[in-house]
């Protein structure tokens, strides 16, 4: 049961995803000009498992849910303008909705080595963590786990493909 | 065991050499020195029977293997042997001394009830005599670990230094499914998986016996360090730490482990004693601290380190005291490795673009570059300091290589589907 809602609501998230703008413009939410309906849908339906349940179903991490990822720069734990307007909408999702916990996932490109990325994607999800912290999020609804380089979105080996790896990925658990 | 008259047949060689060559000279002492040095032509005719059962299928693949062997060693150039030439005997040398070849590896198998009984000497042909070898017997199916046996003290006689053939190669991969999972690859080609996690496994390192390795996995969701016992096939956990727990290293002495744990986001080096389990914290600083080496005196730690900036390798003594950084060149230097023999530090280095493999003195001293194409990763060394595995993705999919340190030369070792990677040597299987 568990399996096949997983992987209906990859199958929704990958159908829903196919229209964002490669920049993460988010349909979600109401701050991306997305309609009601797909409102609906992010808050009712898109309570993604933790990604190492869902790289069990296909074998990747797919974005989608109803936040978005943060991007960073090559061996950089620092957050962008951009990085901090995306977590000011996320830091708004979760003001709207109380209660559900969320798990920063941090995320590597492959290049340099894998314990050191693993030790940078813990950093990078730590800044997005205390990023929402100082946007009013309560610290404890937040956890954190890093997958270093090791759930590539892709595996090409070019600037655009090591650009979506390298990112903080923010999967919503729901509430308890 | 081998008597070994190392330094002798090294001046030996080198005299045929001077005989036969004048310039080929330094160019054999220079089995340490630089790539384009000549090999010494050596002949692996077949093991000729010498009673009890025939078992031409085993002989014939211990022959295949050691000649493998030999030809990945950095040392000889296989030739094959002229037709109808028996063994080198006291009768007499002459059909080999004109056939180009400086030794003879070979010998004979005696069919066993269970299994197969060799025994294969080093021949020097220009002196005309043989200069040890080695009597090893055991079941059929453990031909190709006789083989590698054979094949490391062959090395060992020539050079002074026994081969590295008769090990293992652990490494995580996700050949058969997306998962990453444990394997092991031995030098006749086979790779088996260890474990079906159906998870992420990364950082695979032995111990000293090569019975445990410790690795880290998320089969519970998280990193965790664990320990995998070859004997029992059985994997338990190593240790019970909050955060990421990755990349251990037992000590030269097996008591202890380092690892990197990470904590509110900063990852540190400790100790954990694995006698008491207690664990003590090794370095304290807001810089990323990962990738522990023991030196194998067990007195020093090589790690890689972003304090400075950028990712650099640091060595400093096993108390966390004199710590010193140790490269300078490029912008991003991590996964430190120490020589077994504690003369030199791998790791891997960024040079323009791409990630590739660099070995130094360990004292010190200038860094020199192993390898040349594609992304390159995760140095690990044989037992015997010559070589290092690494991953390799020049063709595409990530793979397992090995190098000749001191020469250069590149011996793909798995293919496939699939990314092969953290490859960790481990020491002579015994």
């Amino acid at each position: 049961m568990r399996v096949a809602v997983t992987m209906t609501v990859t199958a929704l998230c990958v159908l829903v995803m196919a229209g964002c703008s490669a920049q993460g413009e988010s349909v979600f939410g109401g701050w991306g000009g997305g309609t009601r309906d797909q409102d609906r849908v992010a808050s009712e339906e898109l309570a993604a498992e933790p990604s190492i349940n869902q790289f069990e179903e296909i074998g990747a991490v797919a974005s989608g849910g109803p936040l978005e990822d943060v991007s960073f720069e090559f061996d950089s734990v620092q957050l962008s303008e951009d990085a901090m307007a995306v977590l000011e909408r996320n830091a708004a999702w979760a003001a709207t909705h109380p209660g559900s916990r969320i798990e920063v996932e941090g995320h590597c490109d492959e290049r340099g080595t894998s314990e050191y990325n693993l030790a940078l994607g813990a950093r990078r999800a730590r800044a997005v963590v205390d990023g929402l912290v100082a946007l009013g999020v309560d610290s404890d609804r937040l956890s954190t786990v890093s997958y270093g380089e090791e759930l590539p979105l892709c595996k090409d080996a070019n600037p655009d493909c090591w650009r979506r790896n390298r990112r903080a990925r923010l999967v919503d658990l729901g509430t308890d | 065991m081998i008597t070994c008259g190392g330094k002798a047949l090294i001046l030996v060689v080198c005299t045929v050499l001077l005989l036969i060559n004048a310039r080929a000279e330094a160019q054999v002492r220079g089995e340490i020195s630089r790539p384009g040095s000549v090999l010494v032509p050596v002949s692996v005719p077949g093991l000729e029977w010498g009673g009890g059962e025939t078992r031409p299928a085993a002989a014939a693949r211990f022959n295949e293997l050691l000649a493998e062997d030999l030809r990945r060693s950095g040392i000889f150039n296989v030739v094959d042997p002229p037709r109808d030439l028996g063994l080198p005997s006291s009768d007499g040398y002459g059909g080999w001394s004109s056939a180009g070849v400086l030794g003879v590896v070979g010998g004979s198998y005696t069919g066993t009830p269970g299994g197969i009984t060799v025994e294969v000497r080093f021949f020097d042909v220009a002196a005309g005599r043989s200069l040890g070898g080695r009597r090893l017997n055991g079941s059929v199916d453990a031909v190709s670990a006789m083989a590698h046996q054979v094949a490391d003290g062959v090395m060992e006689i020539v050079t002074g230094r026994e081969g590295p053939f008769h090990s293992w190669i652990a490494f995580v991969s996700d050949r058969e499914e997306h998962f990453r999972e444990l394997y092991v690859y031995s030098f006749d080609g086979a790779v088996s998986r260890l474990t079906a996690h159906r998870s992420i496994t990364m950082a695979p390192a032995w111990n000293r016996d090569a019975t445990r390795i410790a690795f880290t996995s998320f089969k519970s969701g998280k990193p965790v360090l664990y320990g995998y016992d070859l004997s029992s096939g059985n994997d338990s956990r190593l240790a019970h730490r909050h955060g990421v727990n990755v990349g251990a290293a037992w000590a030269p002495q097996g008591l202890s482990l380092l690892f990197s744990r990470e904590v509110e986001g900063n990852s540190d080096l400790y100790i954990l004693d694995l006698g008491n389990e207690r664990t003590r914290r090794l370095t304290r600083h807001w810089g990323i601290d990962v990738d522990p080496a023991w030196s194998p005196d067990g007195r020093s730690v090589a790690f890689c380190s972003s304090r400075g900036g950028t990712p650099q390798v640091y060595v400093m003594k096993k108390d966390g005291s004199d710590m010193r950084r140790v490269t300078f060149e490029g912008s991003y230097n991590c996964s430190p490795a120490w020589s077994p023999d504690g003369r030199h530090l791998a790791w891997t280095g960024r040079v323009g673009r791409y990630f590739q493999i660099l070995a130094m003195p360990a004292v010190g001293g200038k860094p020199r570059q192993l390898t040349f194409e594609g992304e390159n990763e995760d140095p690990s060394w044989s037992p015997d300091s010559r070589f290092l595995a690494f991953s390799s993705k020049r063709t595409g999919d990530r793979d397992l290589y090995m190098v000749h340190a001191a020469r250069g030369i590149i011996t793909r070792l798995t293919s496939g589907p699939g990314d092969d990677a953290a490859p960790t040597w481990s020491g002579r299987l015994r």
